[in-house]
């Protein structure tokens, strides 16, 4: 539905965004995640009509709308501190866009104040929205874009000025509205616990680039590069070098370690570069594991959570690893402890590796 | 509203300092003043009389100065309507679309006030006097001389004034219209308004505090001002502020004088008030 191809922008003579390939399906939840930096507010904004690209191409619905004006353009934006009109109040500032499409006054009465309703902001029509709490502001500010119904929203961070308890409850609400209005919402955020929660796809930006779009468990579980794998949640990586390679199925010598497998879904087969595993696919033996990459370590430190513990184990060639363990048992006692000698195993499909990056 | 109460009595008791002397005291003085009675040769006494104020129901006298007062109202209000009529496209103009020359454009508009106010006022008189290359120029043309005489009359004062108080209204426009924020314009544009509808819906409502503040700064000094009617005008036209500096200094009856001034400071005082019975909107209720 909406698509970009080749899209880039610069400034005083500086490339935000490279040339990128960007979609976002019908009623598609779609976050940009990255760094701040990155160039996700550009490629917000340029989707907004509010800067002009450089280069490239921007469809809507298969008509091309680069360079259509801003205030023609079906698509509405919730600005990151919500560029509420200070002037006007909060029935003002909702009625605004169909006030600008010359619709009828009764029948813009009745859409806010549906709106107003849905939200939970019942009698608040005549409100000043300087004096609206951060989460109403953020409310506001997403029915006055909602009630146009364009093809696309967008949303450039608006909770990062909010509280982490009121972010996640607004994060359900979000979802919530964007479902029941089927509506294409495109969604700016560097908390990439936002992104993984809110999104149908994500796309992981980094120094004007696209990384990866996928899934939140693509982008988790299968990232294509070492940015994407570090950037999103915790990965811990080794220096390591291809000594075979079997079709994806690749042997790696560890810096000081020894040999282990590894399956690269990536076709990643020679040279130098990292073997990434994350946290919670590690697990603690005091016994080699045959069927698994198994290898020695002694425990440094561990920390017990509730949920799960964090065992915090040093590698013979002193790297350190953190392993996380959920736990589904209640353990009188435990089991490895401080000092401990132990093995640190994982499968090899649950491992990448990653090239050195070619910069 | 933040830090309201750091400081605050200290702030207070310097702005009660300043204000008592400037304003608290002198206007005491004038407003007895008002009440006394003129000695033979110029000077004042404390003899009370409320004759000075009673003079404005004298027929002759009282209709004299109501017409100046009249008068005075009027070119206050024109200079002020001008000066915003002019300055707002300016101040708009150097917000929105004057880029890099922005800063240049604002010193061209300060650099008139190194020159003294009194110089200025003269450099207009030269310019339009009929040797004048104004003057000159329009003859070149084909206007007749005796026609146009714009010197010594109202064209002349109300140009003047124009001039001269533009940039106060140019000033406050532009640090009110520079301070919205861009992203109400941007959000406005992204809502389906285009650059009219942007204009008339965020950007002039929101300069409104400006205008008045603008217009206060304009129409308030335009009221009292007497040297360039005095110089442009010729002393032809006779404004409230010429008619103080002869009750004063030409005539020296001062307390008649102190008298006017009362007068029309309940004038002023009487439309601000109306003025701000009719505002609807909280905007600019701060900026009086």
């Amino acid at each position: 539905m909406l698509e970009t191809n080749g899209l880039s922008k610069s400034f005083d003579g500086q490339r935000i965004l490279q040339p990128t390939k960007f979609d976002a399906q019908k009623g598609e939840f779609v976050s940009v995640l990255g760094p701040s930096g990155c160039g996700k507010t550009t490629l917000l904004r340029l989707i907004a009509g509010l800067e002009t690209p450089d280069s490239g191409r921007i469809c809507l619905d298969g008509e091309d709308i680069t360079h259509t004006p801003s205030h023609l353009r079906d698509v509405h934006t919730v600005f990151q501190k919500y560029a509420l009109f200070p002037h006007m109040n909060v029935f003002d500032n909702v009625a605004y866009g169909p006030r600008c499409a010359k619709q009828g006054e009764a029948e813009i009465k009745k859409s806010v104040l549906e709106l107003l309703s849905m939200v939970g902001l019942e009698n608040y029509e005549n409100r000043e929205v300087q004096r609206l709490s951060g989460g109403e502001q953020q409310r506001v500010a997403l029915i006055r874009a909602l009630i146009n119904q364009p093809k696309l929203i967008l949303l450039d961070e608006p909770m990062a000025a909010l509280d982490a308890k009121l972010r996640l409850q607004l994060q359900s609400e979000l979802v919530a509205i964007q479902r029941k209005f089927k509506t294409t919402f495109i969604y700016v955020t560097h908390d990439q616990q936002e992104a993984l929660n809110m999104s149908d796809r994500v796309a992981i930006m980094n120094k004007g680039n696209i990384e990866q779009i996928g899934t939140p468990l693509e982008v988790y579980e299968y990232p294509k590069n070492y940015f994407v794998a570090n950037f999103v949640g915790t990965i811990h990586c080794l220096d390591a070098s291809v000594i075979r390679s079997e079709g994806v199925s690749l042997t790696l010598k560890i810096e000081g370690m020894g040999e282990v497998l590894c399956e690269s879904k990536i076709g990643e087969t020679s040279g130098e570069g990292r073997m990434c595993v994350r946290p919670e696919k590690l697990s603690l033996t005091t016994r080699k594991v045959a069927q698994k990459n198994s290898i020695p370590a002694t425990v440094k430190n561990q920390t017990y959570l509730g949920t799960h513990t964090l065992t915090e184990v040093v590698l013979t060639n002193g790297a350190h690893l953190t392993v996380f363990q959920q736990n589904s048992e209640r353990k009188s006692r435990k089991e490895i402890l401080v000092g401990d000698q132990v093995f640190v195993s994982w499968s090899k499909e649950h491992c990448h590796f990653f090239g050195e990056p070619t910069l | 509203m933040k830090n309201r109460s750091i400081g605050t009595p200290l702030v207070n008791l310097g702005a009660w300092f300043w204000l008592s002397c400037l304003v608290l005291v002198p206007l005491i003085f004038v407003f007895l003043l008002s009440f006394m009675t003129r000695k033979t040769y110029g000077g004042f006494e404390a003899v009370w009389t409320l004759s000075n104020y009673l003079k404005i129901f004298d027929p002759s006298m009282g209709i004299l100065i109501l017409k100046v007062f009249g008068r005075s109202f009027l070119l206050a209000f024109v200079t002020t309507f001008f000066c915003a009529l002019l300055a707002y496209p300016f101040a708009l103009f150097l917000v929105f679309k004057s880029g890099r020359y922005r800063h240049f454009l604002f010193a061209l508009m300060i650099i008139p006030f190194w020159t003294n106010f009194l110089i200025r006022t003269y450099a207009w008189f030269a310019l339009l006097s009929d040797s004048g290359w104004i003057m000159q120029l329009l003859h070149q043309l084909g206007f007749e001389l005796q026609s146009l005489n714009v010197l010594f009359t109202w064209k002349a004062v109300y140009l003047g004034m124009v001039y001269n108080y533009l940039p106060f209204m140019a000033m406050t426009l532009y640090i009110n219209i520079e301070k919205i924020d861009v992203k109400l314009i941007e959000a406005s544009h992204d809502l389906g308004a285009g650059v009219f509808q942007t204009f008339t819906r965020i950007i002039f409502p929101l300069s409104i505090p400006g205008l008045i503040a603008g217009s206060v700064l304009v129409f308030i000094p335009c009221l009292g001002e007497f040297v360039i009617p005095d110089i442009l005008g010729g002393s032809t036209q006779v404004y409230v502020g010429n008619l103080l500096t002869q009750q004063f200094l030409t005539a020296r009856h001062w307390p008649m004088g102190a008298a006017i001034s009362m007068w029309l400071l309940a004038a002023i005082l009487l439309l601000i008030y109306l003025f701000k019975k009719n505002q609807k909107t909280k905007w600019g209720e701060a900026q009086i």
